[in-house]
């Protein structure tokens, strides 16, 4: 029988789910992104800089990262290399939104998965005492997610959709009464993910079947995360093929477009493998591999939240009083900008013309992650599907139990492909 | 109250804010409002998500708030936002149908209230601002890009309560968006003595280098954003005017013409 997820709640973007069941297992997936914007397309003609803005305006969950990758895009484009304090300052920006995005993705959209939360969803395996603490925990991450926007807000003036990363670096002069703020806000996040910590500990204790089921593949990618500042990195750049640890090489990275009625999410590949991304990929290439699941990916997102936290306040020490440093001296040509982030390798490409963007291509996580069936060879959210025992067809909640530990972001997964540089027409879209 | 809040062809940018939005509180809202259906946040998924939907519908007398644009291409197929009784429904059939029994509906971020940029040239989905779907409707505009989760915040308290909100002619709440940024801006006293930033991160007044604050009406300056500290020229950086109608179809960071 043919069960169709739609929509599937608690992400970021409209996700529909279409898995194909037989005696209570999930034989066939297919994952459908159903929006469309066309940001590509938009970017075109508009002045070089304002990418850095306009480009945030693609995920309201993770506009750091793209304002990011694009000035890093435009960096590349003008060989510019930006000073150290501007790093730290980009580094805590994006640090305070990987914290607000994995507190509330670990307490808002997936804990309700496993323990109830508010009313009688499910049969649940917790006892009542535990998930009174961790439901008490729900409401508290609320104000910790919003002080991880604070804490963003304190350098980028305001979250979703930063202000403070800028073309050659950022506009923000950190003054010491908003560093002392910083440094507690800091401190609470800190102390928080030990609560996380446990929380999640309970969950693996009575899930733990869930360490054998959701396996995307487990090929991993990575575009390194804060390895611009050594100190602080939390992954560098790399790919594990067969669990083996290759040097990344952008080259092998193609993309293709999947005709479908609805989606609109693109199939990027790394040597035509799906690939995939996030905290755990992360983990892996920083530590060495392991096993790709639904469990795994929810684990190392929370000890990815904590290392993160512990950064953040160390890079706050770091900031000089007071000092900002920003460009306006954009060249044209080409550039490409990557960077991890919250859910995996972002990819920012563009070609400048008279100052103007001529060209704009953008690979996100959510792409490598969600991306649809290509050539027979299943995405790795699909494939991580496959093999699932379902208890009650009419509510497949272990299903959603997997998707949600991708963390799947959709407003971030629909773009347009760009075939040898050259951004598909329009008119491909009409006749859909 | 219920709330039913839909998000369409956006980044979902605005409930994020909305989730971050302090005193009050999202927490202390959800007390007073029943947030029945909500793609970010609702427990139920699939089948019985959208019967929570339909059933906040049939019951009536709920708000209605819309972030995005809708995309009207070939019937809304560019944004689907749920599949129920055998047929996906697109996010402009979900508006169309969630209108008619609101008691308020808002426009939540510039997209929905005037296109945003999910509308801006080619517009390949051919995506519109919610006033200009249903055109007949009396919509709360709350431009913002994202709108401020504090502002969304205290129009939600001031409805439950039965405050009457006075509207501009394009349907703004005036107390929010009475004045421009120009207006109570921290910089004014550089622009009094014609003191003008070359490019942003300078001291001075951001007029020359883009500055749109003297034709943006928005609350910014002192409800300020995220734990109202800091706000974009609070970082040294100019208004993008991200609350207005035609963001963000001019140039955002301007050569300085001096
Ligand atoms: S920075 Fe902008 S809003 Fe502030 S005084 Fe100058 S022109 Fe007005």
């Amino acid at each position: 029988m043919e069960i169709i997820l739609s929509p599937v709640t608690r992400i970021s973007g409209f996700l529909t789910i279409i898995a194909e069941v037989e005696n209570n297992i999930v034989i066939d997936a297919k994952c459908k992104g159903t929006m469309f914007r066309g940001f590509e397309k938009l970017l075109v003609g508009k002045h070089s800089l304002d990418a850095v803005y306009l480009t945030q305006r693609i995920c309201g969950i993770c506009s750091s990262a793209h304002s990011i990758a694009s000035s890093r895009a435009l960096e590349d484009c003008s060989s510019i290399e930006i000073d150290y304090n501007s790093k730290i300052i980009r580094n805590i920006i994006h640090g305070f939104d990987i914290l607000q995005n994995h507190i509330r993705q670990f307490y808002l959209f997936s804990i309700p998965d496993f323990v109830n939360i508010e009313a009688e969803n499910f049969k649940s395996r917790i006892p009542r005492d535990l998930e009174i603490k961790i439901s008490d925990n729900y409401v508290k991450s609320l104000y910790y997610s919003t002080l991880a926007h604070q804490g963003l807000s304190i350098f980028g003036g305001k979250a979703p959709h930063n202000h403070g990363i800028v073309f050659g670096g950022v506009t923000t002069k950190l003054n010491q009464y908003e560093y002392s703020k910083a440094v507690e806000i800091a401190d609470e996040l800190l102390s928080f993910c030990q609560t996380m910590l446990e929380d999640y500990f309970i969950i693996e204790k009575y899930y733990d079947e869930y360490f054998n089921i959701g396996d995307s593949g487990g090929n991993y990618l990575s575009f390194g995360l804060f390895d611009d500042t050594p100190k602080f990195c939390i992954c560098r750049k790399g790919v594990l093929i067969n669990q083996k640890y290759n040097e990344l090489n952008l080259s092998e990275i193609k993309e293709y477009e999947v005709f479908d009625e609805i989606s609109f999410i693109k199939a990027p590949r790394y040597l035509n493998l799906p690939m995939e991304v996030g905290p755990l990929a992360r983990y892996s290439i920083k530590n060495g591999w392991v096993k790709s699941s639904t469990l795994n990916r929810i684990k190392y997102r929370v000890y990815e939240t904590k290392s993160v936290a512990e950064n953040v306040k160390e890079m706050l020490k770091e900031v000089s009083i007071n000092k900002n440093s920003t460009s306006k001296e954009v060249l044209d040509g080409t550039g490409t900008g990557i960077t991890d982030t919250i859910r995996g390798a972002l990819y920012h490409n563009v070609e400048i013309q008279n100052k103007k963007i001529n060209h704009y291509n953008i690979i996100t996580p959510s792409a490598f992650n969600l991306s649809p069936t290509y050539n027979g060879i299943k995405g790795p959210l699909e494939k991580a599907l496959i093999g699932t025992y379902i208890e009650d067809t009419s509510n497949p909640i272990e299903i959603i139990r997997t998707v949600h530990s991708f963390d799947p972001c959709v407003s971030c997964a629909t773009h347009l492909v760009s075939k040898d540089g050259v951004l598909l027409n329009e008119n491909h879209f009409m006749h859909r | 109250m219920n709330l039913i809040w839909l998000e369409t062809n956006g980044c979902s940018g605005n409930i994020i804010s909305f989730l971050n939005s302090e005193n009050p509180s999202f927490e202390f809202l959800k007390q007073r409002i029943n947030i029945t259906f909500s793609n970010s946040e609702m427990y139920p998924f699939g089948t019985k998500a959208m019967d929570a939907f339909f059933d906040t519908i049939e019951k009536g007398d709920y708000i209605l708030v819309v972030e995005g644009a809708i995309s009207t291409k070939d019937n809304g197929k560019y944004n689907i936002i749920g599949y129920y009784n055998d047929r996906y429904i697109s996010a402009l059939e979900a508006v169309k149908t969630a209108s008619e029994n609101a008691k308020y509906i808002i426009s939540a971020g510039t997209c929905s209230c005037f296109g945003g940029i999910s509308a801006s040239y080619p517009n390949i989905s051919d995506s519109k601002a919610l006033s200009d779907v249903i055109p007949y409707k009396k919509i709360i505009k709350m431009p913002g890009c994202p709108v401020s989760g504090n502002w969304m915040a205290s129009l939600l308290l001031n409805l439950v309560e039965g405050n009457e909100i006075q509207l501009d002619p394009i349907g703004r709440p005036i107390y929010l968006y009475g004045n421009t940024i120009h207006d109570f801006c921290e910089r004014r006293t550089f622009f009094e003595r014609n003191i003008f930033a070359k490019k942003v991160g300078d001291v001075g007044c951001y007029l020359k280098i883009g500055c749109v604050g003297p034709s943006t009406k928005a609350p910014c300056p002192y409800t300020r954003w995220n734990g109202y500290i800091k706000w974009p020229i609070g970082v040294n950086s100019p208004c993008i005017g991200c609350s207005s109608k035609d963001f963000p179809n001019y140039t955002l960071f301007k050569e300085d013409e001096v």
